[in-house]
């Protein structure tokens, strides 16, 4: 059976389908998962990448995690036969982009100029921690509310227009 | 005068191994002008044998028995005589084919012990063939109608083989370096080889040198003492006060480097389990392409080793000298060229890892085993 590799762009990304799978709340888990976990790795040739596709001989579909997603993913040759298909998940134009919307704070972010990230940092906060680009303000911001996170999802997917061949977060959601 | 080369080993009974378990020596897939450099020795007009040969598979996969057994008929061949020291190979039925003096043979015997021969095994049942070699039967060295039985009296006791008619001489054919000996053995069988066995000054030299930059030299001052040289400083120390100075893998490095050495020199058969233990890659791949290097190995002689590092077999320019073990209900040993089909465009690393010939660990087990940690 095909099992996923899950590639994610950065680790706030990886973080936060931690977070969903953890808490089993998409259409795929951990068992599906080429070594059990999503990976923080833009290409295949990363070490930790190709260590579990060493492990692992069978079939696979990609999916990649991440906002612009520019460069292309190179497949080596000798993957060519067993990679099913390559998925785009986006969260462009940055992760952050979850934290504004559930801050209800879209329109200021529109007026500032500021990429997510920055507007992020100068005003978001949660429980007096500001917003520092780390994985554990992920985990402390959603790790008990993931109901939340699933409804931010869904909100960036129905005000977000993607390119047709990029997926959202929120279509993976299990319902 | 080319050595004695063991050219096939059959075996029945051996340990766990399958019944008409064998090994080749001599090559089955074309050779190119580039394989006769490096990749085989010649040992008579268009009969040729391995320079290296491995044996790959995972752990628990006979890798080790076969290695022995291999080591075992080189013991035979050199002393005519065998001790089964784990009464674990009696009753093995072998069939060894090799060439020596212009001539192949081909040896029957089953392996038996008695108790009154202590742990010598006696050899019983035994055959012998002879053929001389010329070129029109370089395709026909394994055919038995160009075999003549040899009809010998028997006039030996019963743990020597009549291979001593014909052989004569005892002679070490074969080094066997494992390294499960204790590292005061290891170090004392190097400076054994180095002073004993004649090896040049200059090499042993390089041998420190290239496993501990800092040493110059090490020599034995008498019976008691040695005298290692640094850079800057010289110290007398007792065996078990040099232990402490060297390094594990310094002494390893010693003891495995004099052995090639030694068997380079004399162009014998040298044989290593797990031969990517303990070593930097480059020392493994430096000490694989000697054995290739006929500027180097003038005299014919043979690398046998085992391996789990498939990445070592991208170094091999052939097929049919990767020999894969499989541990299923008994041991197996399949042949890369002759019993897979396997495209030559795709690196020998890559084949193993994509399973091409089910030696993969358990991709299942790992994932238990991280599912387990996970969990914790």
């Amino acid at each position: 059976m095909s099992k996923l590799l899950v590639l994610c762009e950065g680790p706030n990304e990886k973080k936060i389908v931690e977070l969903l799978l953890r808490d089993n709340r998409l259409l795929f888990n951990t068992e599906d998962l080429i070594g059990l976990v999503p990976y923080h790795a833009r290409q295949l040739d990363s070490p930790v990448v190709q260590s579990a596709l060493n492990m692992y001989s069978g079939p696979f579909d990609i999916y990649r995690i991440g906002d612009t997603q520019t460069d292309k993913l190179r497949i080596p040759g000798h993957l060519k036969s067993r990679i099913g298909s390559i998925s785009k998940i986006c969260t462009k134009p940055e992760l952050e982009i979850l934290l504004i919307i559930n801050e209800n704070l879209i329109h200021v972010w529109q007026r500032s100029g500021k990429r997510p990230k920055d507007f992020a940092k100068k005003e978001i906060q949660f429980q007096r921690r500001r917003y520092d680009n780390s994985s554990q303000f992920y985990e402390e911001y959603y790790g008990r509310r993931i109901d939340l996170l699933i409804e931010n999802l869904k909100e960036y997917k129905r005000t977000k227009r993607h390119d047709r061949d990029e997926l959202f977060l929120a279509d993976f959601i299990r319902e | 005068m080319t050595n004695m080369q063991i050219l096939r080993i059959k075996a029945n009974h051996y340990k766990n191994c399958s019944n008409g378990l064998h090994i080749d020596f001599v090559p089955t897939a074309r050779k190119t002008e580039e394989d006769k450099t490096y990749e085989l020795n010649q040992i008579n007009d268009s009969l040729f044998v391995f320079s290296t040969t491995a044996i790959v598979g995972k752990n628990a996969s006979g890798k080790t028995s076969l290695l022995k057994l291999i080591e075992n008929v080189y013991r035979i061949l050199g002393s005519f005589q065998l001790e089964d020291e784990l009464m674990s190979i009696s009753g093995t039925q072998l069939e060894i084919t090799f060439y020596h003096e212009n001539r192949l043979f081909r040896y029957e015997t089953e392996l038996v012990r008695q108790n009154n021969l202590g742990k010598n095994l006696s050899f019983t049942q035994e055959r012998i063939f002879v053929s001389d070699y010329f070129k029109s039967k370089s395709k026909l060295i394994f055919s038995p109608e160009i075999y003549t039985e040899l009809k010998l009296k028997r006039e030996l006791p019963d743990n020597i083989s009549i291979l001593f008619y014909i052989l004569k001489e005892r002679k070490n054919y074969a080094y066997y370096y494992d390294d499960l000996k204790d590292q005061d053995d290891m170090l004392h069988a190097a400076y054994d080889f180095y002073k004993n066995h004649g090896i040049n000054k200059k090499y042993w030299k390089h041998i420190l040198h290239l496993f501990d930059d800092n040493i110059m030299d090490l020599e034995e001052i008498n019976s008691e003492l040695f005298r290692l040289t640094y850079l800057d400083r010289s110290m007398d120390l007792s065996a078990k006060e040099l232990l402490t100075m060297l390094s594990s893998g310094t002494i390893k490095g010693i003891a495995l480097y004099t052995a090639a050495i030694q068997a380079l020199q004399e162009g014998s058969g040298f044989i290593i389990d797990e031969i990517e233990n303990h070593f930097h890659k480059t020392l493994v791949e430096n000490l694989i392409s000697m054995f290739k290097d006929k500027a180097v190995n003038k005299k014919g002689a043979v690398l046998i080793f085992s391996t789990h590092y498939c990445e070592l077999l991208d170094l091999f320019g052939r097929n049919d000298n990767i020999w894969i073990s499989k541990s299923e209900k008994q041991i197996i040993l399949t042949n890369m060229y002759r019993d897979y089909s396997v495209r030559n465009d795709l690196l020998k690393s890559r084949k193993f890892y994509d399973d091409n010939f089910g030696t993969a660990v358990s991709y299942e087990m790992l994932m238990n085993l991280k599912r387990a940690l996970m969990n914790e």
